[in-house]
């Protein structure tokens, strides 16, 4: 398999790029809605980023991704393993999983394991992508066009990290904790808002407008097509910037901290916005958090806060479709009164 | 004649680009109807690239057949799990034939689309394996017959080359135009200069091309062009050639209704290219040729199709209905979009093939349960039940009709609008559609074609005219047609009339009441025995009896709405299509 375009080789969309940053960062930020027109570069960023994240402890043979550091979640493999003593670890590269529109829900669950159904007449569950996403990425291309079946199973899985699977004597729990990513054009059609709500951020991408850097991006995407390994190694040192970055950032997010004029400028602004729900605030605050550490802060500022606002909200005001100014303008706006 | 030798030598060359560049020119949108034309087409294009897998399937072709997924016999008699390889990864190196394009479905479409971004093709039910390779070009045969009834944009945004088939005549075909020979370098030796760049980077822009893969396929392409001419260096003519190949010559209608968006002026300004040749060019480089193309891709764009109607086509019309009304029986039997474990509807009937591929594999499992040796018996469990789901054709199209002429035409359009956008904002979970046809001056305007967004409706009904005479019956006669449109794709339509019923406009434009009379008897004729729902709204100061005259020769409902404002209209709306 040819090497994946290079995250640090997209002209532009900043928006999308610290967006997906911040997801990589900070996992319980819920994840990342990327809307816009074809052929902005949605997936290739998307598909990009899996080779930045850092490697996470796995168990050998594990097909859930168990976190070994959670004894209480592990699935019976790994109990096993344990129990004998403790297992040597294994370092696994954080999953980036496609969840393609015609995936059947066998696929998506899990189903019973084939091979050994049909071999050795064994009862045996075989992951699907809900399992191999664990602690990853779920990505899905063309969320809006995703059958209201899957939507439903996928909300259900992401509201409470657990996957279960009841079928014929098959009885399956396992964790599916997973960064949610999706995009899609919204001219093809609306989201449907109980899904448009679990993102954490959403960011409209748009692609440049400047001929030169259009004539940039074909030209990378050119020398990327003749040779896709020569091309990535030359953004081998700023693809490994970026990697630190993330790794760096996630090794602190934990530990910055709001103050509390921050705390009050995210609620003051989410009621100037009148969004509705604590998440809103959550987020908000999460993303600053998350933005912080990506720039190397120990602290949240209101500077941190206004630059993730538009990101963080925009999908969260209520709908009036008779006003004619987009949820940008009216974020913004919010924004200016802050300092007021 | 000569159009038609130029569009056969395109066809001709593109077809010997994709045999160059394989799945990274993703491939071509043929737009052609089935004929003798077309097949000699695809023959030649077998023969030329007779060494690679050509793999055909039409949109209805199921999912697993698609991916991979269990061979079923062979699994049986075997007693192991046997895939049979997916269409895809059979096509790996080679090519696939898409036929009836127009109608690929979203699902397929981003199936297609993940494979050609990827490369790969993830097996069903296999999660856990490696993706197989699918790197292969498409070729989607397009037979749609009009503009709006087109390759979904998912996909011809990822076909680099637009081929149209309909100017080219048998004669032609037959004639001794040949499939240019391979070229004597390597495309990918080919430097392009940046001036030429710029240009292609500036067309595409001003086409209103907001994607940016356009521009890759007009570098890709005017590279393969020159090396088949030898050159090593990007030649404006070679650019040009490769402007006509990946624009096409008559352009994607998904673009149509969207001028060029709010930002860029749409109107190339020629001084711009003026400012390129001075920036980034001392030599002088043609830029007429490039320009002439530009301005040809601009015309294409904007082109609409001519309207096909009055009396004498009355009964090409009626037949056109009648065969809509067919084709939507056979739709309400709903195309299958995969499977499912619990029953679509009550009563509903297990599907044989998917019942017994879930039962496939618990079949040894059972029999040692059951204590039993292997009988060869299958043993079938309810919860083996695998039903199809069949997509759901009871969606609705609700087509506005909306009187502009006028003084209170401001007013008036813009509850129309703020209705329009109601109903998207409230109908999502209903899946109806909402279209706009604006008439006033002499002649009605399709504002928003059918469409589910809210986005694309609030950018299109952005700028509404306002004004001047009543030319109902163009706005009748545009209804007609959107509404065979939509049956023809298995909706359901819904016709909203915002009128006073007075058209003194004809169909050919005149001034003619008495002729513009005649016309709107006519066609209510025709609208009135079409299955389908009117609302006609009289949208008059006092309602006069001449329009509830119009409604009933439409069969229609009558409602008086002197203030007609967006909330009842959308209310109104609202309770007709609950009623569904």
């Amino acid at each position: 398999m040819p090497a994946p375009f290079p995250f640090s080789a997209i002209v532009g969309q900043d928006e999308m790029r610290e967006a997906l940053l911040m997801a990589a960062v900070e996992p319980t930020l819920g994840g990342v809605l990327v809307f816009g027109h074809r052929g902005t570069g949605k997936s290739t960023a998307v598909r990009a980023l899996a080779g930045l994240l850092p490697q996470i402890d796995a168990l050998p043979g594990c097909q859930f991704n168990c976190d070994p550091d959670l004894p209480a979640a592990l699935c019976d493999h790994c109990q096993a393993l344990t129990a004998k003593g403790k297992p040597k670890r294994v370092k696994i590269s954080t999953p980036v999983i496609d969840l393609p529109l015609g995936a059947s829900e066998d696929r998506v669950v899990g189903s019973l394991d084939l091979e050994k159904a049909l071999v050795s007449g064994e009862k045996a569950f075989e992951p699907g992508l809900l399992a191999a996403a664990n602690r990853g990425f779920l990505y899905i291309d063309e969320a809006n066009l995703l059958e209201d079946h899957l939507v439903d199973l996928l909300l259900d899985v992401a509201a409470s990290g657990v996957n279960v699977v009841e079928r014929e004597g098959l009885s399956i729990r396992h964790a599916a904790r997973f960064v949610l990513v999706g995009s899609g054009n919204p001219e093809e059609g609306e989201l449907r808002p109980q899904l448009l709500d679990r993102f954490g951020l959403s960011v409209e991408v748009t692609s440049p407008t400047e001929i030169k850097d259009r004539v940039e991006v074909v030209k990378r995407r050119d020398a990327y097509d003749r040779d896709p390994d020569g091309f990535a190694k030359k953004y081998r040192a700023k693809e490994g910037k970026v990697r630190n970055r993330i790794a760096r950032a996630k090794e602190v997010v934990a530990s910055i901290e709001a103050t509390d004029d921050t705390l009050e400028d995210a609620a003051t602004l989410c009621l100037a916005l009148g969004v509705d729900g604590l998440r809103g605030e959550l987020t908000l605050l999460r993303a600053a958090r998350a933005r912080a550490a990506l720039d190397g802060d120990t602290a949240v500022t209101r500077a941190h806060l206004l630059s993730v606002a538009p990101s963080a909200l925009r999908h969260r005001l209520r709908r009036d479709p008779l006003d004619e100014a987009g949820s940008v303008a009216r974020i913004e706006r919010a924004m200016a009164s802050l300092d007021g | 004649m000569a159009e038609s030798e130029t569009a056969w030598e395109d066809a001709l060359l593109a077809m010997r680009i994709v045999a160059i560049a394989r799945h990274r020119i993703g491939g071509i949108h043929l737009r052609a109807r089935a004929g003798p034309v077309r097949d000699m087409w695809l023959k030649r294009f077998q023969d030329l690239l007779n060494d690679v897998p050509h793999v055909r399937f039409s949109p209805d072709i199921d999912e697993g057949r698609l991916l991979g997924d269990l061979d079923l016999s062979r699994t049986l008699t075997e007693g192991k799990p046997v895939m049979a390889e997916g269409l895809l990864a059979r096509a790996d190196g080679g090519i696939i034939l898409l036929a009836m394009a127009e109608r690929a479905e979203p699902t397929l479409c981003g199936i297609l689309a993940g494979a050609m971004d990827t490369r790969t093709v993830q097996a069903e039910r296999m999660a856990q394996t490696a993706p197989a390779p699918a790197r292969f070009a498409l070729i989607a045969l397009d037979e749609g017959v009009d503009e709006t009834e087109n390759l979904p944009a998912a996909l011809s945004d990822r076909l680099a080359l637009r081929v149209d088939l309909s100017a080219v005549s048998y004669r032609i075909a037959q004639g001794e135009l040949e499939i240019p020979d391979a070229p004597p370098i390597a495309a990918d030796s080919v430097t392009i200069p940046d001036a030429i760049l710029n240009a292609l980077a500036t067309a595409a822009q001003q086409a209103g091309w907001e994607s940016i893969r356009p521009v890759i396929w007009l570098s890709m392409v005017s590279r393969i062009v020159a090396a088949l001419e030898g050159a090593t260096e990007v030649e404006p003519l070679h650019a040009s050639r490769a402007i006509r190949l990946v624009f096409g010559p008559v352009t994607v209608s998904e673009y149509e209704d969207e001028p060029a968006d709010d930002t860029p002026p749409p109107p190339p300004p020629p001084d711009e290219q003026q400012e390129d040749r001075d920036e980034s060019e001392p030599s002088e480089i043609d830029f007429e040729a490039l320009k002439d193309m530009l301005i040809a891709a601009e015309a294409a764009r904007t082109m609409t199709l001519p309207i096909i109607l009055p009396a004498g086509a009355a009964g090409a019309n009626a037949r056109g209905s009648g065969k809509a009304g067919a084709q939507k029986d056979q739709a309400r039997r709903g195309r299958p979009i995969g499977f499912s474990t619990r029953p679509p509807h009550p009563g509903a009937k297990p599907h044989i093939l998917a019942t017994l591929r879930a039962a496939a594999p618990w079949q040894k499992i059972r029999q040692r349960e059951r204590g039993e040796t292997p009988s060869g018996r299958l043993d079938i469990r309810p919860s083996d039940f695998r039903y199809r789901r069949l997509k759901d054709r009871t969606e609705s199209t609700v087509i506005f009709a909306v009187d502009a002429s006028g003084s209170t035409a401001l007013a008036r359009l813009g509850e129309a609008k703020g209705a329009v956008e109601m109903l998207l904002s409230e109908c999502y979970v209903r899946r109806d559609s909402v279209a706009v046809i604006a008439f006033r001056g002499l002649e009605a305007d399709v504002l928003l074609e059918p469409t589910r967004s809210l986005v694309k409706a609030k950018r299109s009904l952005g700028r509404l005219p306002g004004g001047g005479p009543t030319p109902l019956a163009s706005a009748m006669a545009k209804a007609l047609e959107m509404t065979a449109r939509v049956m023809r794709e298995g909706q359901t339509p819904l016709l909203v009339i915002m009128t006073d019923g007075n058209a003194n406009i004809a169909l050919d434009g005149s001034m003619n009441r008495e002729q513009a009379r005649e016309d709107v008897t006519a066609l209510a004729r025709q609208l009135a025995v079409l299955p389908m729902q009117i609302i006609m709204i009289d949208i008059s100061a006092r309602p006069r009896e001449s329009a509830r005259t119009f409604a009933a020769s439409l069969r229609a409902d009558y409602v008086a709405l002197p203030r007609t404002d967006a909330k009842s209209v959308s209310k109104l709306v609202s309770t007709y299509l609950q009623d569904r």
